[in-house]
């Protein structure tokens, strides 16, 4: 019996692709390209914006478990004052709690000054002697020793008009982290999950960037504490700019690379001996 | 009233690089799902045009060779077919392995050679290609290696009597050497697997790369020649060509391979000089350009404005992190999302600007599942580019006026290849064809 239309559409296809003893033949890197189906479509749309919603609404409970985590990290670290909690309503029909730290942090006296000059000595030092290989580093330590430095420079201009505080900082800081725990699913969706990878494993993505993020946090927030308590407000600028949401960042593009190097979910199959037919060694889609 | 104008100078760089990041975004998709053009790149079999291939040499003994003997192993007609490796003043073993070459195939391998007149790439392809006429000018760095197949789909292009140039894919060979071979890796696959490609799927402006590619005579002639007073020959060809009307074309199949940078200072050195010329491409065409020949669209316009822009964008992004360092002391402290946005265009790369996402799926288009991985180190090579291009940036625009250092002077990549056997001297080198002296 002669195949059916669909039949002999796919046999063509399988016809193209097969190799030698039944093999897989890749298309050509050059060739590859994604296929934006409308379940895929859904999917990009669909599973991020509920993921989102269920990140937004797990804020009240996480601001639960930070705050319990805080209130323990705290005074492990001899940091003095307790653990403040402030509403955030980013709409009339949804709000939550979010704590922060309310220890002062004081203004920087001789031995402060002595201690971050010092350190940033130390680190432009250690940046003046990596090897040729760690320049990259060599630029990031100058970098920070640069902000730092712009942080000395100012104190010592205007030592009583810094406008930052160390409590409405970490809760600043908190605040914007929730914000960016929503944001996760919503830019992996514009950005992971338009390729071919099964939903299970971008679900898992989603939940192990929010759920290192969510552990991240109140952690970044106690060790910021601590320097700036123990180094005065002249380290804050650094703890902004350095060792605040370009963590975050870092983190999000070290899972997401992670994740694209995981398999398709459709990997071609053999042509012509099912189980026994050999793949080319490129049938993910990468021939060279 | 400063603050003012400090916020309002934040919000444009804050502005600009969100269109950077919308425009690769765009091309990412556009790669991944938009129709691909990769015009005549299957033809085999045709009245082939006669081709000339440049080779510009200065002090190539380490590559020369190899890049020859990938030429005479070449799928092209050897009747249509002249290579003439352009050596300006070598003083090493490149000049007798040239002469070694010639001597063995007179009708095929015919040496310039330049012991006068200005120095570099752009000067050596101005003096030689003068004297040929071949149709179509192909132009090869002499650390490339081309593949068998590589001259045909280039020139097939140029059946389209509208194309005036075509660019193949260049693809480092040396990744695993260092983090930073694997960095430019990353970069290299962003630029051409996604960029070049969405760019010519969507009729916007395609590069001319200066290598793995060629320039019909013709065109070539209607824009006056390569310029001698550019360090960036390429860009300079590419916005001449757009403006008088003539179309480029990228073929992502055609991939060369060529060596990169293995240490930083190379790196930091091929920066500069490529921030140079394109700078100087910037200052000369962008006038030109938004003044909308009739001919272009306005989304190649666009495109084009900010494809002469991208070496500015390293500075620009410099400019607001200072900015939201200074505004912070002023106690304006820049909200989450902007510092977002500035944190994340921090994960790029040079030469495109391409976001870590269009880099991501570069690498996953070319299967090399593993390096994707490094994708964070993205932070850390860009930081380096960063500097190196503002510096050069500031320099040119600041330190010198807009006096242009001219390429009076060979400024070239590092080799790294080992000097191969078969090149003059060594008395073994034989091709499989058996050669022609």
């Amino acid at each position: 019996m002669a195949p059916s239309n669909d039949g002999r559409g796919r046999l063509l296809g399988e016809l193209r692709a097969r190799g030698s003893r039944g093999g897989v033949i890749g298309e050509h890197r050059a060739m590859v390209s994604g296929r934006l189906t409308p379940s895929r479509v859904l999917s990009m749309v669909v599973v991020p914006v509920l993921l989102s919603a269920l990140v937004a609404l797990s804020l009240q409970p996480l601001g639960d478990v930070w705050r319990l985590a805080l209130e323990r990290l705290i005074p492990w670290l001899g940091l003095p004052g307790p653990i403040g909690f402030a509403s955030a309503t980013p709409s009339a029909l949804f709000g939550f709690y979010v704590p922060h730290v309310t220890t002062p942090a004081p203004l920087p006296g001789v031995w402060h000054y002595w201690a971050v000059g010092g350190i940033c000595a130390l680190v432009l030092a250690v940046s003046l002697v990596l090897p040729v290989r760690l320049m990259p580093l060599r630029y990031y330590l100058r970098f920070a020793t640069l902000i730092q430095l712009s942080s000395i420079l100012y104190f010592a201009i205007r030592p009583d008009s810094f406008p930052y505080a160390l409590p409405q900082y970490t809760l600043g800081f908190l605040q914007a982290g929730c914000a960016v725990l929503v944001l996760v699913p919503l830019v992996l969706g514009l950005t992971f999950y338009p390729f071919d990878i099964a939903v299970w494993r971008k679900v898992l993505l989603t939940a192990m960037v929010v759920g290192h993020m969510a552990v991240l946090l109140p952690l970044q927030v106690a060790l910021h504490s601590y320097v700036v308590y123990h180094l005065s407000l002249l380290a804050l600028p650094t703890m902004f700019f350095l060792w605040g949401l370009l963590i975050e960042v870092f983190v999000f593009v070290a899972f997401y690379g992670w994740g694209m190097s995981w398999p398709d979910a459709a990997r071609a199959t053999p042509a012509l001996r099912g189980g026994q037919g050999r793949r080319g060694a490129n049938a993910e889609g990468g021939a060279r | 009233m400063i603050v003012t104008i400090l916020i309002a100078l934040l919000w444009v760089v804050v502005a600009i690089l969100v269109v950077y990041t919308v425009r690769h975004y765009v091309f990412t998709f556009s790669r991944l799902f938009g129709r691909h053009r990769q015009p005549y790149v299957d033809i085999t079999v045709a009245e082939w045009p006669p081709v000339t291939v440049f080779i510009p040499c200065h002090n190539e003994q380490q590559v020369i060779t190899g890049s020859i003997e990938a030429l005479l192993a070449a799928d092209y007609p050897r009747d249509r077919l002249t290579i003439i490796p352009i050596d300006d003043r070598s003083t090493d073993a490149t000049g007798a392995i040239l002469r070694d070459y010639a001597a063995r195939y007179p009708a095929l391998i015919k040496p310039v050679w330049r012991t006068g007149g200005m120095p570099g790439k752009a000067a050596a392809l101005a003096e030689a290609s003068a004297r040929v006429g071949s149709e179509v000018h192909l132009v090869f760095d002499a650390d490339y290696i081309p593949g068998p197949k590589l001259l045909k789909q280039l020139v097939a292009p140029f059946f389209d009597p509208e194309v005036g140039a075509v660019m193949g894919r260049v693809v480092p060979q040396n990744v695993s050497r260092s983090l930073l071979t694997r960095l430019l890796d990353l970069e290299r696959a962003g630029g051409y697997q996604v960029d070049q490609q969405a760019r010519m799927n969507m009729g916007l402006v395609p590069q001319y790369g200066g290598t793995v590619g060629g320039v019909r005579r013709e065109a070539l002639s209607s824009v006056g020649g390569w310029r001698t007073d550019t360090l960036a020959e390429d860009t300079d060809m590419t916005f001449r060509l757009l403006l008088r009307g003539w179309e480029v074309v990228y073929q992502n199949r055609s991939e060369c391979y060529e060596e990169v940078p293995e240490n930083w200072p190379t790196r930091i050195r091929q920066i500069r000089r490529w921030t140079h010329g394109h700078n100087q491409a910037l200052t000369r065409y962008v006038n030109k350009l938004l003044a909308h020949p009739g001919h272009l669209s306005w989304l190649q316009v666009l495109d084009g404005t900010l494809l002469l822009g991208v070496f500015a964008v390293g500075p620009i992004l410099l400019l607001g992190w200072m900015l939201a360092l200074v505004l912070y002391y002023l106690g304006y402290q820049p909200s989450s999302s902007i510092f977002m946005v500035l944190i994340v265009s921090a994960f790029s790369t040079l030469g495109n600007f391409a976001a870590f996402f269009e880099v991501a799926t570069a690498t996953r288009l070319d299967g090399s599942r593993n390096r994707v991985r490094l994708l964070p180190f993205l932070f850390f090579g860009f930081l380096v580019s960063l500097m190196a291009v503002s510096q050069e940036t500031i320099k040119q625009f600041v330190g010198g006026g807009l006096g242009w250092r001219s390429a009076k002077r060979w400024d070239k990549t590092e080799r790294y290849r080992q000097p191969q056997s078969g090149g003059a001297g060594t008395g073994a080198a034989t091709h499989a064809d058996g050669g022609e002296a």
